[in-house]
């Protein structure tokens, strides 16, 4: 495959992280629901989770993964045209959390501002909007935030969701210029009959199996599908980014890709599942180096929804 | 016909419960045996491949021992 990207194409430049360094054991909180520890460190593969504290808000949290991105790039304040927060966790209900977000960074006027309703799926869904949105109108400069604080929606006596979820946020700018990752394709999927999966009036309940079941149906087809398309096998990704669900399933899933572990990593074992923040997370060191030609991040979760996208590496001219 | 035994197969080529399979026993509750909760959503994944049919919840709730699991296989490829 040999694709010579233009020099302004849009591009994914770097990516900015917050991680709550609060710290809740999965260890001990175990042992309560009858887990054992070689359950919780090799099936669920989470150790521990990131905790926010309990008066941080989604903005509060999308503001200190926009800090850390200030140091990563030279991104200005005043050059941001488009913030989009994904999120199903917002401040409030009204105003969007964008548009907070927006305000709490004193970003200029002429910016565009919107949330994107999507959980474990929404980094791959946002990076095509905001690409979309980007090329279609010819903005310079976005970034995507994603911020999930599951702890304020989790029910600590349900064992079903109790030791999965983490808090965390993230921050990726998309411009014209530097080195980076460019969207070549995407595709995505919601399967019908299966929104009841993940739900959450008041506290977060879910269906693992059927989670886990159209994990385990769609996302491997719907991998290969966008790999095809695109005249590619599996062995032309140098990374897959799977959305870290859990240890099980991401380990399902590159089993069933016949991926080698190195190439699939499942490094969420110190903080949990970070919903759409996962990914990004994953991505922010493959970001950062540029080391890797190829790469497909894919989501999958609530809705049932799933979505992937193919990266290439565009690299600074010098 | 599937056996217990084919079962138990199936389990092994899936990776399901390894280490335990060759001492599971055909009538008491795989949950009791030591499959934790991914053993038994990979184990009713790989029967559904198989019979390439979905399970309902109704159904898989009742499907707690390898006896019962060679069963339904059984009566379903009928």
């Amino acid at each position: 495959m040999t694709i010579t990207p233009s020099s302004h194409d849009v591009r994914l430049h770097a990516i900015g992280t917050y991680l709550p360094s609060t710290r809740e054991s999965n260890l001990e909180r175990g042992a309560e629901f009858g887990f054992q520890s070689d359950f919780l460190k090799d099936v669920l593969g989470f150790v521990a989770r990131s905790v926010k504290e309990s008066n941080e808000l989604t903005s509060d949290l999308c503001v200190r993964a926009f800090e850390d991105l200030c140091h990563r790039s030279r991104l200005k304040k005043e050059d941001v045209q488009l913030v989009t927060v994904v999120t199903q966790n917002p401040d409030v209900k009204i105003p969007h959390t964008a548009a907070i977000v927006h305000n709490k960074l004193g970003l200029a006027k002429p910016c565009m501002t919107f949330d994107i309703s999507q959980g474990c799926a929404g980094y791959c869904h946002a990076v095509a909007i905001t690409v979309g949105v980007m090329e279609t109108t010819g903005l310079d400069h976005a970034v995507l935030f994603t911020c999930d604080p599951y702890t304020d929606i989790i029910d600590e006596h349900d064992k079903d969701v109790a030791l999965l979820f983490g808090d965390a946020a993230t921050a990726s700018y998309f411009t014209r210029d530097g080195s980076g990752y460019r969207l070549i394709d995407a595709n995505f999927g919601t399967m019908p009959d299966s929104h009841e999966c993940l739900r959450c009036e008041d506290l977060l309940k879910m269906d693992g199996r059927a989670v886990f079941n159209n994990a385990a149906k769609q996302v491997p087809p719907s991998i290969i599908e966008l790999l095809q398309r695109n005249q590619m096998a599996v062995d032309d990704v140098d990374r897959l980014l799977l959305h870290q669900a859990s240890k099980y399933i991401v380990e399902f899933i590159r089993t069933r890709l016949e991926i080698p572990p190195e190439k699939a990593p499942f490094a969420a074992a110190d903080y949990g599942n970070t919903v759409s923040s996962s990914i990004p997370l994953l991505l922010q060191e493959c970001v950062s180096s540029c080391e890797f030609e190829v790469l497909l991040l894919s989501g999958f979760g609530i809705g049932f929804s799933w979505g992937n996208n193919l990266l290439k590496a565009v690299r600074a001219e010098t | 016909m599937k056996t217990v035994d084919d079962i138990i197969q199936l389990m092994k080529n899936a990776g399901v419960a390894r280490g335990k399979c060759d001492s599971l026993l055909p009538d008491q509750s795989l949950a009791d045996q030591g499959l934790d909760s991914y053993d038994r959503m990979t184990l009713l994944f790989e029967i559904e491949e198989m019979l390439d049919t979905d399970i309902p919840t109704s159904e898989a709730s009742k499907l707690t021992t390898l006896q019962a699991i060679a069963d339904y296989v059984n009566e379903q490829s009928n």
